[in-house]
């Protein structure tokens, strides 16, 4: 099926539109995400305010003192006719290391009994694999990643909990996330990601464009101090849209 | 740099008092939607605009949103004209009430306090040239959970012994001919673009929705405001996570809408009525808690008019 025929463009918002191009959650839309994606920020140029993609929708939020919603729909409608699928290889993939431990992980045991694995089994599962990036959002650098092993998948909890340390790594059903700022969460956790603080990126910008996957690797060293948070090049070298 | 040096040797605003909640706000952050950050920006825009315009400011410039008063209160080192808008918090200078919706003279030695809301919930606080603080991703709002922008780059409400600095120092001086920024009162219309996944409601929720008002509940912040009434209910309990617009109307499994407003998260997964207008958005960040509104569906082109004319206020 080619989505982009199948498509559906619905008002969100006074001065928003949303492109509804898939109805299930799976790793080859992104390759159709990525591509609209691409071609409204063009075809929008100066005109767009926001662009908040997902796993199977756009979200375009535009200026209305520049075009009405009627202009909008239609520079949709020519932006997305006959697209093609962005090569979603193309995109970089990341190394990182995640540091699997008790103390830091504390659902690592019931997560394994759960799922009838010894600890360094689900371990091996969870890091043996790379994850596509879905979406981006909940917090500044927060990426919805998976899909995880059927086998490992485990239940969001109940009741929130109210602090999750920055750089826990989480699996909630079939996804998995990286933390990068202190915050509430519902996934259980495994882990918590290390990075080298200086030179590497941190997990936040690891994640920041859609075409990222992420290889998450074992790491040993309990010395490495977690850099998450917002990345410093997001403050400096980012030239968001002035508003009015 | 030059212009830093000069910020730092001018004289300051200190706060004396902190209230519950002051916040370092401009119009918000905006492109930044597809890595996460949220919008921010002042809740009640309309307000914001009329305080730096009263000084003739740009109208984003960054200024205080000030939530209740609470004691809150300023000592300023040298004569500064501020421009106070929204709510009447019982704003007073050294004991003396202060008219609302002008711009006024704070001198040395001279106290300014914000005691407890009368009326709406947000007052404005502009500063000659606007406030000085650390921009992040092109704007100085203030977003607590993602610990952004501030004085001190960290998102959080001032404190005492905060020192506010200012770019300008030879503000305008307007007054408001007309209609100035208007307080909501119990019964107010709330215009909704209806949308999104308002096919999977039922025709008795839809009715239920529109036509009987809706109680302002206290759980309200600038991320969401919570609306009680009848449960409202639809085919759809959850959604697969997409965009969320400013002003969407969401509907969790237990059927109380919440509104989400400038701090929400980008992505969520709650089935959508569609989304206040901008317009409506600043009329309930006026809202106290108990307020009775209405939801009052708007086509998009009508409401795009409505924001239109609203913006040619300023020019």
């Amino acid at each position: 099926m080619n989505p982009i025929s199948e498509r559906r463009v619905e008002t969100a918002a006074m001065d928003a539109l949303m492109v509804r191009l898939f109805n299930t959650i799976d790793e080859s839309n992104m390759a159709w995400v990525i591509a609209a994606d691409q071609a409204l920020r063009g075809a929008f140029g100066a005109a767009l305010i926001d662009l908040v993609p997902s796993y199977t929708t756009l979200l375009v939020h535009y200026d209305c003192q520049q075009m009405n919603h009627t202009e909008a729909l239609g520079l949709i409608n020519q932006a997305l006719s006959g697209l093609e699928p962005a090569d979603t290889q193309a995109g970089e993939l990341h190394d990182i290391p995640v540091w699997y431990d008790e103390s830091v992980g504390p659902e690592l045991p019931l997560v394994a009994k759960r799922a009838g694995l010894s600890v360094d089994e689900l371990i091996k599962q969870h890091c043996n694999h790379d994850y596509c990036v879905f979406a981006l959002g909940f917090a500044p650098g927060y990426g919805f990643m998976g899909l995880v092993d059927e086998a490992i998948a485990t239940p969001r909890l109940k009741t929130p909990r109210r602090k999750v340390a920055a750089g826990s790594v989480g699996i909630a059903d079939r996804q998995t996330a990286i933390y990068p700022l202190l915050s509430p969460g519902v996934g259980t956790f495994l882990a918590v990601l290390m990075c080298r603080s200086s030179n590497t990126p941190s997990a936040a910008n690891r994640c920041s464009a859609l075409a990222t996957r992420c290889a998450l690797e074992r790491s040993p060293a309990r010395s490495l101090k977690p850099t998450v948070g917002i990345p410093p090049q997001w403050r400096s070298a980012h030239e968001p849209r002035r508003h009015q | 740099m030059s212009h830093v040096a000069i910020n730092e040797t001018q004289n300051g605003m200190v706060v004396k008092q902190a209230g519950p909640l002051a916040l370092i706000q401009d119009a918000g952050r905006f492109g930044v939607g597809h890595l996460g950050v949220t919008q921010g920006g002042a809740a009640d825009w309309i307000s914001f605009r009329w305080a730096n315009w009263l000084l003739g400011n740009a109208l984003n410039s960054a200024a205080l949103e000030i939530v209740m008063g609470g004691g809150l209160s300023f000592e300023t080192e040298s004569e500064v004209r501020l421009a106070l808008t929204g709510a009447d918090l019982d704003a007073q200078l050294d004991g003396k009430p202060l008219a609302p919706n002008t711009s006024f003279k704070l001198l040395p030695g001279q106290r300014l306090v914000f005691r407890q809301p009368r009326q709406g919930l947000r007052a404005y606080l502009a500063f000659p040239g606007g406030l000085n603080a650390p921009e992040v991703l092109g704007s100085r709002a203030c977003t607590a959970r993602e610990q952004l922008g501030g004085l001190h780059e960290d998102g959080k409400p001032l404190k005492v012994g905060d020192r506010l600095t200012w770019k300008g120092a030879a503000p305008a001086v307007r007054r408001i001919e007309g209609q100035g920024p208007q307080m909501p009162t119990s019964g107010c219309r709330l215009p909704i673009v209806l949308g999104s996944q308002i096919a999977s409601f039922s025709g008795r929720t839809l009715f239920q929705a529109f036509n009987q008002p809706w109680t302002v509940d206290n759980r309200a912040d600038r991320m969401g405001v919570r609306l009680t009434g009848p449960a409202l209910h639809g085919s759809l309990t959850g959604i697969i996570s997409e965009g969320i617009p400013f002003g969407a109307v969401q509907i969790p499994p237990d059927g109380q809408p919440i509104v989400l407003m400038n701090d929400r998260q980008t992505i969520g997964g709650y089935p959508r009525l569609g989304a206040l207008t901008p317009i409506a958005c600043a009329t309930l960040a006026q809202c106290l808690p108990g307020t009775k509104v209405w939801l009052t569906p708007v086509s998009a082109s009508q409401a795009q008019d409505d924001y239109r004319q609203q913006l040619t206020v300023w020019r």
